[in-house]
């Protein structure tokens, strides 16, 4: 899935540059030559060199959020404190305060990690 | 409290999905929790088995797990353990720490149910025959 979500960015990302048209021979001229490039306006320079950046940085984070699930559940380490109340799952004990009998003969088995 | 939940949605779909499969298919209770241990995690286990029990005759088995203290806790009633022994549910320990080890609670709970129910296997017919028994109704004998 995550793989599938990148490669469709990546081809978004490719859309506009495939849809633009090769360029003329105006265009050529309009960035100047090798020795002599035409300036860049400061739109072109805050596109190219914030901008772009930003969208991508944008896009790496959505991707990276997408793939985490983004639910904000907890992501548990070994080590890391868990400081939640607990919670039951299946069968849970009554809330009666009277004491119960000790039950002999319990088994079952314990670790650690 | 820290921020946030301890388990997505989907996680706990798959943890309430994994409790409801091993006692639909052995008939017998199964109740887990996730949170702090006492300093003496057995008896903890005990007193909340002796809470959730009738009787040692119903099968109850109580999984204790504690991320916190890194800590796992199995107590099975006496009827629970003829059909979980005690060496098994050491196994079905292993496999779960294994998956907490490397961080993966939600697998581990998932594998240790899978493996406690495939132990117990299906319930006996005289179990299935009174499923009200179970919650501790007296159903009419046909």
């Amino acid at each position: 899935m995550p793989t599938r979500i990148t490669a469709a960015t990546a081809s978004l990302l490719m859309l506009p540059a495939l849809l633009a048209d090769g360029g003329t021979r105006d265009d050529v001229n309009l960035i100047g030559n090798a020795y002599d490039p035409a300036p860049l306006s400061v739109v072109q320079i805050l596109g190219l060199f914030v901008a772009i950046p930003l969208g991508l940085l944008l896009v790496i984070a959505i991707i990276v959020y997408v793939r985490r699930g983004g639910n904000g559940a907890y992501q548990y380490r070994p080590g890391r404190p868990w400081r939640f109340d607990s919670e039951w799952y299946g069968a849970r004990p009554e809330d009666s305060d009277q004491p119960r009998m000790a039950m002999p003969g319990a088994g079952g088995a314990s670790g650690s990690w | 409290m820290a921020a946030g939940e301890a388990f997505s949605a989907e996680q706990r779909a798959r943890i309430d999905h994994a409790v409801g499969a091993a006692e639909s298919a052995t008939g017998l209770r199964f109740a887990l929790r996730v949170g702090e241990l006492d300093p003496e995690p057995r008896l903890q286990g005990e007193r909340l088995l002796a809470h959730i029990a009738v009787g040692p005759r119903e099968g109850v088995v109580v999984v204790l797990v504690s991320p916190g203290d890194r800590r796992v806790e199995i107590v099975s009633t006496p009827a629970a353990r003829r059909r979980i022994p005690d060496h098994a549910a050491g196994l079905a320990i292993l496999s779960m720490t294994s998956s907490f080890s490397v961080g993966d609670l939600v697998g581990g709970i998932v594998t240790g149910m899978r493996q406690l129910a495939d132990v117990a296997g299906p319930p006996a017919l005289s179990e299935v025959s009174a499923p009200g028994a179970i919650e501790g109704e007296v159903l009419p004998q046909t």
